[in-house]
């Protein structure tokens, strides 16, 4: 890491609520993060654990209400996001940064061909001619697979999987800095999947493209990521490079899930779940919103939230026992 | 959580937290109630004449005037709301319920059957309902019953269309097979598991169609279809006041109020009941 | 005597543009307490297989027999007795359970109509019995499907399914819509209910890991038919089809020290509507040839290990 080594995203102290009736829902609480050019950081977590709120915000398409930022500040390139004007927002929203989403069968238009959606993100974010965004909407689509003579098809002359690409072709038309890739395998199957993922991967290496991948498959955060941020409540629990959080999990969350993965406990009969359920989130726990499932609960635990410590340089983990013996 | 409430109840319960809904059904229930105690309410007689108050504007004696024959304008509205809201809710009931049955059929056998009741509904309904309630009308004649049955021929498609297409859609859920593997019945499948989850919309929109009716009706009155006069219908006394209507505003303008009105609450439950009725908003 | 014994098993489907077949000529077999799991993509016909098995949908042609008798076609009361044996457990357990039934209601009812509980007090009996076997807290009783979540109505539908001791049970992708920590409470749910009743299950799913855990025996399927069969550990030491090669080198590995190499495919899935003769998975397969062309059989390789392609020898 030399050049490449400046951070390009930087999230500080992202804080987001929901308000439904006289209920406040914190959805997002303190949330830090960075990113550097051409890496990838996984959000990984539960369904409602506040992945999908993040990345929604960054690209400031939260519907308000019920959604409201409460705090934070959004940096990209040194460019504050949070005090972009709506007019500055449209700018970056599909030009710098991009988002794949989860669904490829409801993300596309069904009244448009798939050649039009990718042109017309092309006029809105650059200076091209008609031409010139036909030539770079059918070379985009030639770069994830599909035959540029199939421009000119409804989306449902596509299979899911055609779908998908299409959509990340659309996402990567406009040479995006980021991209936001909220689940952007989860409705495909097993070799789809494999596919697609390798397409992503092999697009960010040729684009330098930085990427912030919401997932909760721990085997796309393998295989994808270069670091890795575990989400839970709202909060990031831990916080590590790849490596360090496959090899050396700390926090007794993530020791769960990998405990939870069918093939990880190899020879055992039994899995080794997280006991209960996700908290629920209008009702939050005083202290560690993990405690009320957590094997090793103390006292301290329920009393006061423990604070992110970094136990090894770049490995962040939020709980008391982190870095002592359990 | 664990406290046992039945599901009327909590519906009932939900509307009643809905503060549009919570008006219409303050005024509604103050219009029922009011014109069910008509005779006690009442200052006069329903046909009383006094052809010494020949069209009085509304005075403290008679508070909305009174018509050409001196009848009390008020007294024939309290008593005239009997029949228009009986007009209107019984056919209401009668066009949805037979809407109901008939849409299920077509719903669950599907097939030819549905084929065949789903093109009838078609013809059915491209008649205008106006144009069909007067076809029926004057073919059966007047009167109260007749009249019902006009207005509730008109309700039929809508409620057949409504419950198949629920139909349609709760067809494939898993729980009906499950039901089916557990050994369910037919008729169990049908009425305890399929029926509950797709009642609700017919439910409201019968509720929507009373107003309709009671607007519909009036407008058979008025072109002399509908309850015969001396009937006092609130479409009657409309009908009555029409000739009147630049000399003496106030005959067409109470009974246009209280229709209006109760067309208003009606829709304003209707609405609520939508809402109160979806489970997914249930919490 | 297996369990349950199903014999060139086929369900056709007529559609507007042809035939579908979603299940063709299908034979396995499942021993008392055993699990067998099912895998496939999305369209490969394990859902119907399943449900065809337990009457839900009617067999085209074959045989379905269970304890030593033909139940392919039973009808009235003899469909009463087989239902009773034979359960299913479905994927989405948000559609799965009747929303406005409470959850005392969706657990006595299989009860109730198999008449074996006489008074109100016997039936509350044992739905508690059940309920308190699933691990849903008494104080749900009252509930309804919607305020209970994923894990909870999933255990919900389990209850359902054991209410009348089944011997047989149908795992429609039990896991598949729920978050990893609650999918692992419920497959050792289910792992520990049959050890306690000895229950068989047929385990329906696309994810490998999951099926590797908890089956006996494995089938492989694509586009209705069967492409591979062994027990569990043969089929994971030994893995010979193309296509299952394939799936397995597409799961996403957690282990970071030894990425798997992946078997890339061309394309993908193909339509079960009026296939050809010859292997159906010869679009995609990089090792496809002519040979492939011509109608493949299930041969058995090793013992107990079938595998459907003519090229295994050359490949392998």
């Amino acid at each position: 890491m030399s050049k490449a080594d400046e951070v390009f995203l930087k999230v500080e102290d992202l804080e987001v609520i929901y308000t439904s009736g006289k209920k406040n829902v914190q959805a997002v609480n303190k949330v830090s993060f960075e990113l550097k050019k051409g890496q990838t950081i996984a959000l990984v977590g539960e369904t409602g654990a506040g992945k999908t709120t993040i990345a929604k915000s960054i690209l400031r398409i939260l519907p308000n209400p019920p959604a409201k930022m409460l705090g934070g500040r959004i940096t990209l390139e040194g460019r504050e996001l949070t005090s972009l004007s709506e007019e500055e927002m449209l700018d970056i929203r599909g030009g710098k940064i991009a988002m794949i989403f989860q669904d490829p069968m409801t993300a596309l238009n069904p009244l448009m061909t798939v050649g039009d959606q990718i042109v017309e993100g092309l006029l809105l974010h650059n200076d091209y001619d008609k031409d010139a965004a036909e030539n770079r909407a059918k070379e985009m689509l030639e770069l994830v697979g599909i035959p540029k003579d199939r421009f000119v098809e409804y989306p449902y002359q596509f299979s899911g999987g055609m779908k998908q690409r299409v959509v990340i072709a659309m996402a990567l038309a406009c040479n995006p800095l980021l991209l936001l890739a909220d689940e952007p395998t989860t409705a495909l199957d097993v070799t789809i999947q494999a596919q697609v993922l390798d397409l992503i991967r092999n697009l960010k290496e040729k684009y330098n493209t930085s990427m912030i991948l919401i997932t909760h498959d721990l085997g796309v955060v393998a295989e994808t990521s270069d670091t890795v941020a575990v989400v839970y409540a709202g909060e990031i629990i831990e916080y590590a490079d790849k490596r360090e959080l496959f090899i050396n999990p700390c926090h007794p969350y993530t020791n769960g899930l990998f405990g939870s993965l069918p093939g990880m406990t190899e020879g055992e009969s039994r899995l080794k779940p997280i006991a209960g359920s996700p908290p629920d989130p209008t009702d939050l726990p005083k202290g560690c919103a993990f405690a009320p499932r957590c094997p090793y609960v103390m006292d301290e635990c329920i009393e006061s939230k423990p604070d992110m410590k970094e136990i090894s340089p770049g490995h962040f983990c939020r709980c008391i026992k982190a870095g002592k013996e359990i | 959580m664990n406290k046992r409430t039945s599901i009327v109840r909590e519906t009932l319960e939900r509307i009643w937290s809905n503060p549009g809904s919570r008006v219409g059904i303050v005024i509604f229930a103050f219009i029922v109630i009011v014109c069910l105690a008509a005779p006690l309410i009442a200052p006069y007689g329903v046909n009383d004449m006094d052809l010494a108050n020949m069209y009085k504007g509304p005075s403290l004696a008679h508070p909305f005037g009174t018509d050409g024959m001196g009848r009390d304008q008020f007294t024939r509205i309290l008593y005239g709301g009997r029949y228009s809201l009986a007009l209107g809710l019984c056919a209401a009931i009668l066009g949805s319920g037979v809407g109901a049955v008939i849409g299920s059929i077509a719903g669950y056998f599907g097939g030819k059957t549905e084929t065949m009741i789903m093109r009838i509904m078609d013809i059915w309904s491209s008649l205008p309902s106006m144009l069909l309630c007067i076809l029926i009308s004057a073919t059966l004649g007047a009167g109260f019953v007749n009249t019902v049955i006009a207005l509730s021929i008109g309700n039929v498609p809508t409620g057949v269309r409504l419950i198949r297409g629920q139909i349609l859609s709760e067809r494939n859920k898993e729980y009906l097979e499950a039901a089916e593997s557990i050994n369910c019945s037919t008729p169990s499948i049908m009425f305890r598991h399929l029926l509950p989850n797709v009642v609700s919309p017919v439910i409201v929109d019968a509720t929507m169609g009373i107003g309709m009716n009671i607007t519909m009706a009036a407008a058979l009155s008025y072109i002399g279809l509908g309850v015969q006069p001396p009937t006092p219908e609130w479409g009657a006394l409309l009908a009555d006041a029409r000739t009147h209507i630049l000399n003496y505003p106030y005959l067409i303008m109470f009974p246009g109020i209280v229709i209006a009105l109760t067309v208003l609450a009606i829709n304003l439950i209707g609405d609520g009941l939508r809402d109160a009725m979806d489970p997914k908003l249930r919490k | 005597m297996p369990l349950l014994e199903v014999k060139n098993l086929k369900k056709y489907f007529k559609v507007a543009s042809g035939i579908n077949h979603a299940v063709d000529d299908i034979s396995f077999s499942v021993e008392k307490g055993e699990t067998l799991g099912v895998v496939g993509e999305s369209g490969c016909g394990k859902s119907t297989l399943g449900r065809t098995i337990i009457h839900l949908q009617e067999a085209t042609d074959g045989n379905v027999i269970l304890n030593g008798e033909d139940i392919t076609h039973v009808h009235g009361k003899k469909l009463k007795e087989v239902r009773e044996k034979m359960q299913i457990i479905f994927q989405d357990p948000y559609s799965s359970l009747n929303p406005r039934i409470r959850i005392e209601g969706t657990i006595e009812e299989p009860l109730r109509h198999s008449g074996k509980f006489k008074s109100k007090a016997e039936l509350k009996e044992e739905t508690n019995r059940l309920m308190e076997l699933v691990g849903i807290d008494e104080r749900l009783r009252n509930a309804y499907p919607h305020e209970l979540d994923g894990g909870r109505r999933q255990r919900v539908g389990i209850a359902r399914a054991l209410a009348l001791n089944p011997e047989f049970i149908v795992c429609d992708e039990p896991v598949s819509a729920l978050d990893v920590s609650i999918q692992a409470q419920v497959l050792n749910l289910l792992m520990d209910l049959q050890d306690s009743t000895k229950v068989s299950y047929m385990f329906v799913t696309h994810d490998l890991s999951v099926v590797k855990h908890i089956s006996d025996n494995i089938c492989v399927m694509y586009l209705g038919q069967l492409v591979e069969k062994a027990s569990t550990e043969e089929l994971f030491r030994n893995t010979l089809h193309p296509y299952t090669k394939a799936l397995l080198s597409a799961i996403p590995s957690v282990d970071i020290n030894n990425p798997m190499k992946r078997l890339e495919l061309k394309g993908e899935i193909t339509s079960p509507i009026d296939p050809g003769p010859g292997c159906r998975f010869a679009a995609r397969c990089p090792f496809a040839t002519s040979k492939c062309k011509e109608p493949q059989k299930l041969r058995e390789i090793s013992k107990g290990h079938f595998v459907s392609c003519c090229r295994i020898e050359e490949i392998n």
